[in-house]
């Protein structure tokens, strides 16, 4: 308080300053002071040797960054031209990013592969594929003004692409769509021991994977592979809502209840950036590849009835039945969605 | 620049005062700490503004004392209704409303819950200047407001505070006095 004015103090304001300039009480200067100890390592440059290694590439490289962008811009539109998979919507529809796009993230299911495709007495297999009909919803970059970070911008681009609906030129197949079974009638011995931990990060504005299956016993490490801190705050409707800031150390994050529906997982920090986690009591779910296709393997014999699901578009098939035969495969053959259900 | 190193030049500096800010307010070690990861979330999501802030650290010090005090006021909007359902229950079990004990805590409740009635500028004026004793450019920089408006708020904050308080105040008028 520097001039005449200022040095002025009611009887009030003595009274307010009085409490307001008392030294901390111990437990929450303890508490505070262990807080800002973990939001040192949101910050903490040194981390894994791979992202960081990423990140010192491209700082050592510097200004070649703008040039191999550009080189890298270039093979893309020749690649594109070409008929190769990219993450944007079909040719029709014109959406050219600033950037090329990174490859779209793979869909984790909780399906060891090994195990996947052994016919076994007793159990069958459940496949089909997710494919667009009619022109898909124009796809606009989620973000043009890019992340915080200068020199990860370099790296990744100002552009963050839309991740919320990935379409395969040539085929029209949709991505990570989730299949789900409603409620098997047993479980393959072999799937009963999922794996204690389901890893997911934030890289370059996005979340990875952009969807994932989980089982109610499952915890997930989540963390952030890029050089400064993400948010990753789930929505669930039965679980308990968790919303942490995550750098490079990960934190396990448990999901204890089945949730009838995926439920989204977003970054405050980051708005565009989202996610879509499920969580089952059983081991019976999967999320459709970069061509729509999708497997299940291990179902136990008889009828089943199944949900297929789309962030944009919600139930494509609120309930699907099939009849899983004895070391049979049935083949749901392609399940067409109109261009419209996409919002 | 990474933004680590960002962190480092124009948040690391006023982490005490940071401390300070959000530990004065909102009295509570849990509650406390989730203040400061809030307003770190907050920090990181307005670091492009932060970069270019002509005044860092009073930029940080409004984020704390905002984010603070709406932990603040749902604190208090919690305690009332908890309050409100303890009279409740004593009064159906036929009991005596409770004594308040000790003096000194009554007053500082009554300042934190003045505080809490504020209008979340008044407010913001109110604690920048009492707590960090910053000036009303200093204060206007933060908030992105005139100086003449940091004053109004400050004068009316002050005002509403002296109404509150009246019973704590030995001069009721709130007469003024040159330090």
């Amino acid at each position: 308080m520097t001039d005449h004015e200022d040095m002025e103090l009611t009887a009030v304001d003595r009274l307010v300053a009085g409490f307001l300039r008392e030294p901390l009480l111990a437990d929450v200067e303890t508490s505070l002071r262990d807080r800002l100890v973990e939001i040192h390592d949101w910050f903490d440059p040194i981390a894994e040797p791979g992202p960081r290694n990423q990140l010192g590439w491209v700082v050592v490289i510097g200004s070649s960054v703008t040039a191999i962008a550009a080189l890298l811009l270039v093979s893309w539109i020749l690649s594109a031209s070409s008929g190769q998979i990219t993450q944007s919507s079909p040719p029709a529809i014109p959406s050219v990013p600033a950037v090329p796009l990174p490859t779209p993230a793979p869909a984790q299911t909780n399906i060891p592969a090994a195990v996947q495709f052994e016919p076994e007495p007793g159990y069958g297999s459940l496949i089909g594929q997710v494919v667009l009909r009619g022109t898909a919803p124009a796809s606009k970059p989620l973000s043009t003004t890019g992340l915080k970070d200068v020199s990860l911008n370099a790296a990744c681009g100002p552009t963050i692409p839309d991740d919320t609906l990935l379409i395969e030129p040539q085929t029209g197949g949709v991505a990570n769509v989730f299949v789900y079974l409603i409620k098997p009638r047993s479980i393959h011995p072999s799937l009963a021991d999922v794996p204690p931990t389901a890893t997911f990060h934030a890289k370059c504005g996005q979340f990875h994977p952009h969807v994932l299956c989980l089982q109610s016993n499952q915890s997930v490490l989540v963390r952030s592979l890029d050089p400064f801190p993400a948010n990753v705050h789930s929505l669930p409707l039965k679980n308990m809502q968790s919303n942490v800031v995550v750098g490079a150390k990960p934190i396990s994050l448990s999901m204890t209840v089945q949730e009838r529906l995926p439920f989204k997982v977003i970054d405050d920090i980051h708005p565009w950036m989202s996610a879509y986690w499920l969580v089952l009591d059983h081991p019976y779910a999967t999320v459709t590849d970069q061509h729509g296709r999708f497997a299940i393997h291990k179902l136990p014999v008889g009828d089943c009835e199944f949900r297929i699901w789309h962030e944009r578009a919600g139930f494509l098939e609120k309930s699907r039945g099939a009849t899983i035969k004895s070391e049979e495969t049935h083949d749901c053959g392609v399940i067409f969605v109109s261009g419209t259900s996409f919002k | 620049m990474p933004i680590h190193e960002d962190y480092n030049r124009l948040i690391r500096p006023h982490e005490e005062q940071m401390l300070l800010s959000i530990g004065r307010i909102v009295r509570d070690p849990d509650r406390a700490a989730d203040v400061l990861q809030d307003v770190m979330t907050k920090l990181c999501a307005s670091f492009d503004r932060l970069r270019e802030h002509p005044n860092p650290q009073a930029f940080v010090l409004s984020v704390c004392i905002t984010v603070a005090y709406d932990a603040l006021r749902k604190l208090k909007r919690a305690e009332g209704a908890q309050q409100v359902m303890l009279a409740e229950a004593r009064s159906r079990a036929g009991l005596p409303e409770p004594v308040t004990a000790v003096v000194e805590r009554e007053v500082e409740q009554a300042v934190l819950k003045a505080i809490s009635r504020l209008p979340t500028q008044q407010a913001a004026v109110v604690l920048l200047r009492l707590m960090h004793e910053q000036t009303y450019q200093e204060i206007a920089q933060a908030l992105g407001c005139e100086v003449t408006t940091a004053r109004t708020h400050f004068a009316r904050g002050r005002e509403a505070l002296a109404k509150e308080l009246s019973q704590f105040i030995d001069q009721p008028n709130g007469g003024n006095h040159h330090d």
